[in-house]
Order: C-alpha cells, then sequence, then structure tokens
C-alpha cells in the first residue's frame, strides 16, 4: 500500500508502507511497534503538479513502492519555501521512517533550473549536504 | 637507576628511583592482535630524540631538524599522489600577522563543485617531526569526499608555544575567509590529527573559540593533553613513553613548562570547565598507555560538565604507536582489530559532517545562569 497526504500545508508526500518490527524495551518492559528499513527521499520540484488527480499519480506510487522510495513533493519551487519542507524532512524523519541525510533533489525538464537553485539555497542556507539536481523520469 | 634506561641518548640526566616506573616493553602488556612492534629499538628513535633533548645544542637541532624536514618534503612532492595537493603561503594570524604560514590544500578527484566539506588535518611527529607521508590524508579526504587543508606548522625546534598554534590559526582564518575560492563550506569543517596533530588540534580550537570560529566537531587520535604530570600515571617506559613526551613538549614550552599560567591554547586539559563551555564536538581516541592517559580522563570530563557533545575512547592493551592504530594513523599492518577501530574513527568523522552536534544553546543557557545568578 501507498499512502498520498499533505504535511502542514506544504504539499504532499506519496509513501510506501514501512517496513516494521516489534522490539522489546527493557527498561521499563515494554513491546513496541518500531518502523524499520527507513528509506531515500526524492524530493520532486514540480511547482505544485503531485496533487490528487495528478494524470501519473498511480506510476509514481508503483515507482516509490519498487524502489523503496520516499516522494516529497512541496507545492512551491521558490528555494525559500522548500527549505521548510526540508527542514520537515530533518526534524520528522524518524516518524517518516526515511533517511534523513539521502535526500535527492530532483525535477522535471521544465524545473530542472528551480531545482538547481533549490539545492543552491539547501546547501548555502539550510546545511544540506546533497548533490546536484537531477532530472526524474519514470 | 631504572635498568632500560641504559645507554638511551634521551633519556641521560633523567632520574628514576626505584619502583617509580612500570617497563611495560614486553608484548605481553599489550592486546594479541596488536603486538606487532610493540616495542622497538630507542636506537631507531635517536633522530627524533635528539629534536627534543635538553641536551643537544640549538644549532645541532635546527640544523639536523632542517635536513629531515627537507628529506620529507622531498618524499611527499617526489610521491604520485591520487588527490591534487596546492600549496599556498597564507598571512599570518592576528597574533603574529608578520609570520606567513604555508598551507596545503588537498582535492580528492571524487568533489563536488562547490560547498565542499573540510578535513581540517593537523599532522603528527612530537612537536619534532612533520612527516605528511606517514599520515593517512588522501585516504580520508577521498573517504570522506572532502576538502583537506594541511597546515605546515612550526616545530619545537624552530619556534616555540604559541608559534604552532599561531600558524594553525592562521590557517583556519585563510581557509574560512577563502571559502569560495577553495571550493568548500566554512561551516563544515572538521579538524582531526594524531599525537601532536591531536593535541594542536584541541589546544587551536580554544584559540579558534576565543576568535569566534566553530568548527564542526574535532576527532583525534593519542592527542597529547597535559604537560604536568600527576601521581599514578606517566610512570611507563617504552613506545612514547612519560619522558619522551616530557622532553618533548618541554623542549615547545621552555620555561612555561608544567606552568599553570598557560591556558588551553597550549595543552588542552589546562582548560576550566569554563573554557570548555561552548567547545566543539570531541571524539577522543586514546590509549591505556599514553603518558597523560589520566589528564586525557580529565579533560573529558571538563567537557562532560560543560555539556560539549564529547565521546572518549580508550583501548586496553595499547600504547601511543602500536597496532591498534595502524589504519588511523598508518603505524603497522592492518588487521581486524585496527580496521574496528578505524571504522569507528571514521564514522565519528562522518557524524560530524552529516549531523551539526554543536550546541549553541548551552552558552546562552550558561549566560542566562550567570545573569541570574549574579545580575546583568
Amino acid at each position: 500500500m501507498v499512502e498520498f497526504y499533505d504535511y502542514e500545508g506544504l504539499g504532499n508526500i506519496i509513501d510506501p508502507e514501512s517496513d516494521t518490527k516489534q522490539v522489546f524495551i527493557p527498561s521499563p518492559p515494554t513491546m513496541t511497534t518500531v518502523k524499520t528499513n527507513p528509506r531515500s527521499t526524492i524530493l520532486y520540484i514540480t511547482g505544485g503538479r503531485i496533487v490528487e488527480g495528478y494524470e501519473k499519480l498511480e506510476e509514481l506510487k508503483a515507482y516509490a513502492e519498487e524502489n523503496k522510495v520516499v516522494f516529497v513533493c512541496p507545492s512551491s519551487k521558490d528555494p525559500e519555501e522548500v527549505a521548510e519542507t526540508f527542514n520537515y524532512i530533518q526534524s520528522k524523519y524518524k516518524v517518516l521512517n526515511v533517511k534523513r541525510d539521502e535526500i535527492a533533489v530532483m525535477g522535471d525538464a521544465d524545473t530542472m533550473d528551480d531545482a538547481q537553485a533549490v539545492v543552491d539555497y539547501l546547501v548555502d542556507e539550510c546545511d544540506a549536504d546533497i548533490d546536484d539536481a537531477e532530472e526524474f523520469s519514470l | 637507576m631504572w635498568e632500560k634506561f641504559e645507554g638511551d641518548r634521551n633519556k641521560n640526566g633523567i632520574i628514576v628511583e626505584d619502583g617509580r616506573m612500570i617497563d611495560i616493553t614486553d608484548p605481553k602488556w599489550g592486546h594479541p592482535d596488536g603486538r606487532d612492534f610493540w616495542d622497538l629499538d630507542p636506537k631507531l628513535n635517536e633522530g627524533t630524540a635528539m629534536l627534543y633533548s635538553p641536551s643537544v645544542p640549538q644549532e645541532e637541532k635546527l640544523a639536523a631538524g632542517n635536513a629531515r624536514q627537507a628529506s620529507y618534503m622531498e618524499q611527499w612532492w617526489s610521491t604520485e599522489h591520487t588527490c591534487d595537493v596546492e600549496k599556498f603561503e597564507v598571512p599570518g594570524c592576528e597574533e603574529e600577522p608578520d609570520t606567513p604560514v604555508e598551507v596545503w590544500v588537498v582535492k580528492p578527484k571524487n568533489l563536488k563543485k562547490r560547498k565542499n566539506r573540510v578535513l581540517f588535518y593537523v599532522v603528527g611527529g612530537g612537536l619534532t617531526g612533520l612527516n605528511p607521508n606517514a599520515y593517512p590524508i588522501e585516504r580520508m579526504c577521498e573517504e570522506h569526499k572532502c576538502v583537506g587543508i594541511v597546515p605546515i606548522y612550526r616545530l619545537s625546534w624552530q619556534a616555540q608555544y604559541p608559534a604552532a598554534i599561531n600558524d594553525l590559526h592562521a590557517a583556519y582564518k585563510w581557509m574560512y575567509n577563502n571559502a569560495d575560492e577553495l571550493g568548500i563550506h566554512n561551516d563544515k569543517v572538521v579538524i582531526s590529527g594524531s599525537s601532536t596533530g591531536g593535541h594542536l588540534g584541541l589546544a587551536a580550537a580554544f584559540r579558534l573559540k576565543r576568535y569566534g570560529y566553530s568548527p564542526r566537531g574535532i576527532v583525534v587520535v593519542s592527542a597529547q593533553t597535559d604537560d604536568r604530570e600527576k601521581d599514578g600515571d606517566s610512570l611507563y617506559t617504552g613506545m612514547w613513553d612519560a619522558v619522551e613526551q616530557h622532553d618533548g613538549l618541554y623542549n615547545w614550552l621552555g620555561r612555561n613548562f608544567a606552568s599553570n599560567r598557560v591556558g588551553p591554547e597550549a595543552l588542552p586539559n589546562h582548560a576550566t570547565v569554563e573554557d570548555c563551555i561552548g567547545f566543539p564536538p570531541t571524539f577522543m581516541y586514546q590509549s591505556e598507555m599514553d603518558p597523560d592517559i589520566l589528564q586525557n580522563v580529565e579533560f573529558y570530563t571538563k567537557l562532560l560538565k560543560a555539556h560539549s557533545f564529547v565521546e572518549y575512547h580508550v583501548y586496553g592493551g595499547a600504547h601511543h604507536s602500536n597496532g591498534i592504530w595502524a589504519v588511523i594513523k598508518n603505524c603497522g599492518e592492518p588487521n581486524e582489530y585496527s580496521t574496528r577501530a578505524s571504522i569507528s574513527f571514521e564514522s565519528n568523522i562522518e557524524d560530524c559532517f552529516k549531523y551539526d552536534l554543536r550546541r549553541p544553546w548551552v552558552v546562552e543557557d550558561y549566560k542566562a545562569a550567570f545573569k541570574k545568578k549574579f545580575g546583568e
């Protein structure tokens, strides 16, 4: 199953179901369920194209499930606003079950300049350790 | 007189009364996987020992030291490198502006186009030799995908404290101010080094803190942290023993040796807890038989009390240069034992790059607490 949901009004996330396991907490003795095998993230810069009803949404979901990757799709392509999404991932990476240091910034052919501007901003202003933007294709 | 000191030039004039030293030169003292080259003939070390021996005239030290440095440098520049290495002459720091410093910039092939991480690597060598060929600088830059900044600081027979600290300060300042030209991120700098490299890295961090610089972390191995000996440590004889450390630091500090009048910019454990507030995240790797092991522990506790992010790893059955460090500082042939230590060491460096472990709020909390207690 792949979930599609809004995050804090900043955009949408395509989130394949995480692996889980039961773990025992020794002190105090407790059984709890944790998510395992954190996924890498694609920060997908499209300018808000990825919404409910997007024509390729099912293909994206299938890609996410098959490649065990989470798409985080901000509504904005303004670097400063995308930075809020980046900070959201950094603070919620445990809940999202993603690797906070494995984020690839990607765009479509017509948003590659925006995606690279996002990379530059995140590297300069947000302590990000990320590579140059790449074009995403299904 | 302790029997092991007989015929050893470096121990001339050193008095050791009965029962005051422990001879650890027998490999039985070592961890079974780290006993290779547990002890070496002191004669092999005479070239180094004479450079800090109080009984050798200064002119003799200068001549021998310069010749040895020239051979190290010739070896370095004639060797084929896996990284691009460029030499710069940079201006002196505020405290010695008229003394330029040589700095090397090491760039591996796997860098990003800009804003790269930095490994500020301080080469070790007892403040008597600076041999870059002996340390895995290029391998580390490649593994961590970072630019290496290597200050060629002055050694004890060239200039005493604070010359080396001034040189590191100058190199750091130049790197910080030329970040764009160097293709680096000046807020992603990890200081590393071994032995004297660790000592100077930690000590220079106090200087850098005084000038408002905040390295991302400090990951060091076998750092000397104190020149003041204590009852209960500094009592063994063997590889890089208490006497060698004593003489090495004595040569560097001169009349300021074992003095409380110099602070942590000389030796880190001269710091008070207050000095340590706001100190960068620190990871220390030490050996059981490091001559100042107790002072190392003490320095660690000061960082703890100052609420810095700090880890302290001490290896039993290990001395300053035995097999446990075969990967981290190229001494001996790597095996599973030394690889284990290296994995931990390298992952600490990586963590400093990946996560911001600094705790700026601690400084603010202390200021607030101070104000509450004593008023504005």
